[in-house]
């Protein structure tokens, strides 16, 4: 696949696996805002949104995919490690947190694009590292089910942060199953 | 004075028993009615010592010779002074054993427990009253920290709030901020008061009436005399020992007088009628909303804040939130979710909370209860008195008669403003109301306020149609920061086109704390239904509906020696229409 299409893969498939979970936000953004005005604030939130999770896109489609054995199983193995840091907990307790919307004129454009940016940073977090496996791993369409169904549950189930270990043990058999392609395979 | 129930009442054994001449012998009351009572002390002693005639109530040579066995070998009384009669040190033991024989207290059946009025039980000037006395008895076994974690003090404390958190399930669950603020604190109590009863049960310094009425009482501070901390709460020492329900973690004035700013002498810090009305809760229904706080709060999740649309009710902001926050000022227990429950006051506090809201089931909310699986079968884990986890659900802990408790007053309180058709005793059930779109924003604030000083003012244009129809009109204040706890409680006035600014609500910021904190869900952020207001304003020519104004200022004193102020932030201040 051509760097274009990695891209475009990225981009359909962020807000894709993302979207049960902002969909609250954009929400609390539609109705936050002059009446007159709804879509063109959720267009600015979703504009800061998919932006901000560009930036790591343009990078990760300039490597080769898929990525080798080796690279996944390391990968993995990171993410994993990724779960049972204080960083994930923190960022997993605040996914619901909201920011200020404003309610009209170019205060409301700047809130709206703000609060995008903020909750796509929130995001990048929380799923990042795995959005990443899953990119190098080529994005298997059962990989992204899967992964899609796991980071929605940790978001919206009861205490998220209690999910983790078990997150991040199935991160772990990922990364020696990988590991052990690379070694054997 | 004889304690056994065999032995207590009995005139000629409390006689003996008191030093007195009389005597029972072969001789001197042989068939008295207390005959009958030794011998079946003597059984309990040794169920052989009277092996042909056994408690036949007649002082004949079998029992005059079972009277010597036991002088003998009980009261090791040497043989020179052996005589065969009863006199005072064998009625004093055989009482002791007939007492210790005696199967324990059992205790008293969980029904019609009655929780009473703090102030009704010990008014001011007052001796401390026997229910008080049997609370400090069990907080003082709590604050041992002795025994398993449901007899601790730590464990009760840390079940409201506990950072990090333990993950067992049991401890850091307090909801707030939602639709389960209510019923988890119900439970909550109710574990906590049967604890307490049960240690006030096992009590030797409790009498017995206590034990048997025992419930934990209220604190109504919604009356002018009754908006101080109760007198029993104040005082450092009980009997002349350290006062387990005194808690040095107060603000400044709570436990004893103080100097306020601007006043002629020093005084208690007393709540003021802002941060007790009823206005804010006892009109609004129904019990929640999923996108505003109707009476509860927002239908959420678990625990506070999981939700964007997490709100608290009215009731929960005040008198909730705001005598949390009276009573524990910036530095106190009672203002920290963590540390909270570690104030004996907290317990009262909550149990008048859940009077309130048995007072709005009973009359604005009658019928109201909500029926769906989300909220009727959530359910919480405690500890109960034997240490045994529960589950209760929300369904469970509605209707007080299932828990066995009942409150003493469930009246409507006078600043509730009711009077006509919510006074009814023959109001029937109130129809189910419609589930409400998400309320929507006609203007705001286009900028951060900040409250400093002594006042602060906010206005700007809506966009509220012209013509009215049956539109709710909420407030909303929303994304509170600071650096800490304000000294005064800050209320937010509605300002008409003439007359007086008209309060609509307080921002007692309980929760502050934890909203500072890095892993912190949320911001604090509360709605307020103006909805009655406006409707009386726009009646009276007083309602703009192109401008809202609004002036935020302090509603009670600030003591002299407080600290200086810390910066408050209001992200946003908006009219929504629903």
């Amino acid at each position: 696949m051509a760097y274009q299409d990695h891209l475009l893969t990225w981009v359909v498939m962020v807000p894709s696996m993302m979207l049960p979970t902002t969909v609250p936000h954009v929400r609390y953004v539609g109705f936050g805002t002059r009446a007159g005005r709804v879509q063109r604030s959720i267009l600015l939130f979703v504009l800061g949104y998919l932006t901000s999770w560009l930036v790591p896109g343009l990078l990760l489609a300039a490597v080769p995919l898929p990525a080798s054995a080796s690279v996944l199983a390391v990968s993995a193995l990171a993410a994993g490690a990724w779960e049972m840091t204080p960083v994930k907990r923190r960022a997993l307790l605040r996914c619901c947190r909201t920011w200020p919307v404003r309610y009209a004129g170019p205060a409301a454009d700047a809130s709206a694009v703000e609060y995008g940016m903020r909750h796509a940073l929130g995001c990048m977090v929380i799923s990042g590292p795995a959005m990443a496996v899953l990119m190098l791993a080529g994005h298997p369409w059962w990989a992204v089910v899967a992964l899609a169904v796991v980071m929605a549950a940790q978001k919206l189930l009861t205490r998220p942060q209690r999910w983790r270990a078990l997150v991040a043990l199935a991160w772990l058999a990922a990364g020696l199953a990988a590991a052990g392609v690379a070694a054997f395979g | 004075m004889l304690t056994s129930e065999l032995f207590a009442g009995d005139d000629l054994l409390e006689r003996i028993a008191a030093d007195g001449p009389e005597r029972i012998s072969r001789f001197l009351n042989d068939t008295d009615p207390a005959v009958g009572k030794v011998q079946q002390a003597l059984l309990l002693w040794n169920p052989a010592i009277l092996p042909f005639h056994g408690a036949d109530g007649t002082y004949g040579s079998e029992t005059a010779a079972a009277v010597v066995q036991f002088k003998t070998l009980e009261l090791q009384v040497p043989p020179d002074q052996l005589f065969d009669d009863v006199g005072p040190r064998t009625v004093r033991r055989l009482d002791e054993i007939a007492k210790a024989a005696e199967p324990p207290p059992e205790p008293p059946q969980e029904q019609g427990f009655v929780r009473q009025d703090v102030y009704q039980l010990q008014p001011p000037g007052a001796p401390v009253h026997p229910i008080l006395a049997a609370y400090a008895v069990a907080v003082r076994e709590l604050k041992r920290d002795a025994g398993p974690p449901h007899r601790t003090w730590a464990h009760h404390t840390q079940v409201h709030g506990m950072n990090p958190d333990p993950g067992d399930g049991l401890r850091n669950q307090c909801q707030h901020f939602c639709w389960y603020f209510l019923p988890w604190h119900r439970m909550y109590l109710h574990a906590f008061e049967a604890i307490c009863r049960a240690i006030i049960v096992e009590s030797p310094d409790v009498d017995d009436d206590t034990k048997a009425t025992w419930a934990l009482p209220y604190w109504d501070y919604d009356r002018d005399d009754t908006r101080e901390l109760p007198p029993a709460f104040r005082e450092p020492a009980l009997d002349g020992a350290p006062n387990p329900l005194f808690e040095p973690a107060r603000d400044l004035g709570i436990n004893s007088p103080v100097q306020f700013r601007g006043e002629p002498a020093p005084r208690l810090a007393r709540l003021v009628p802002e941060q007790t009305t009823a206005q804010g809760w006892f009109l609004s229904t129904p019990y929640s909303n999923p996108f505003d706080p109707a009476f509860a709060g927002t239908e959420t999740g678990f625990n506070h804040a999981s939700a964007p649309n997490a709100v608290p009710g009215p009731l929960e902001i005040t008198p909730h939130g705001s005598v949390h926050v009276f009573v524990g000022g910036r530095f106190g227990k009672m203002s920290d979710f963590n540390q909270a429950a570690g104030d004996p006051i907290f317990w009262l506090h909550h149990a008048n909370l859940d009077r309130l809201w048995e007072v709005w089931r009973g009359s604005t909310g009658l019928g109201l209860d909500p029926s769906g699986s989300r909220f009727i079968d959530r359910t919480f884990d405690f500890l109960d008195a034997s240490g045994q986890r529960i589950q209760p659900s929300c369904g469970s802990v509605l209707n007080l008669a299932n828990l066995g408790y009942s409150y003493a007053d469930t009246s409507i309180p006078a600043s509730a403003g009711a009077g006509g058709p919510m006074d009814d005793p023959n109001r029937g059930p109130q129809p189910p109301r419609e589930r409400r779109r998400p309320p929507r924003r006609v203007g705001a604030a286009d900028e951060p306020v900040r409250l400093q000083g002594d006042a602060a003012t906010v206005e700007f244009a809506t966009d509220t149609p012209q013509t009215r129809g049956n539109e709710r009109f909420l407030v909303s204040v929303e994304h509170i920061s600071a650096d800490d706890l304000p000294n005064a409680e800050w209320g937010v006035y509605l300002q008409p086109t003439s007359g007086e600014p008209v309060l609509i609500g307080t921002l007692p910021l309980f929760g502050l704390r934890e909203s500072r904190r890095t892993d912190a869900e949320h911001e604090l952020s509360y709605q307020f239904d103006i909805t009655e207001l406006v409707n009386r304003l726009d009646a009276e020519g007083r309602w703009d509906p192109d401008r809202f104004r609004a002036t935020l200022a302090p509603v009670n004193a600030v003591p002299e020696d407080a600290e200086p102020d810390p910066d408050v932030v209001i992200g946003t201040i908006a009219l929504l229409i629903q």
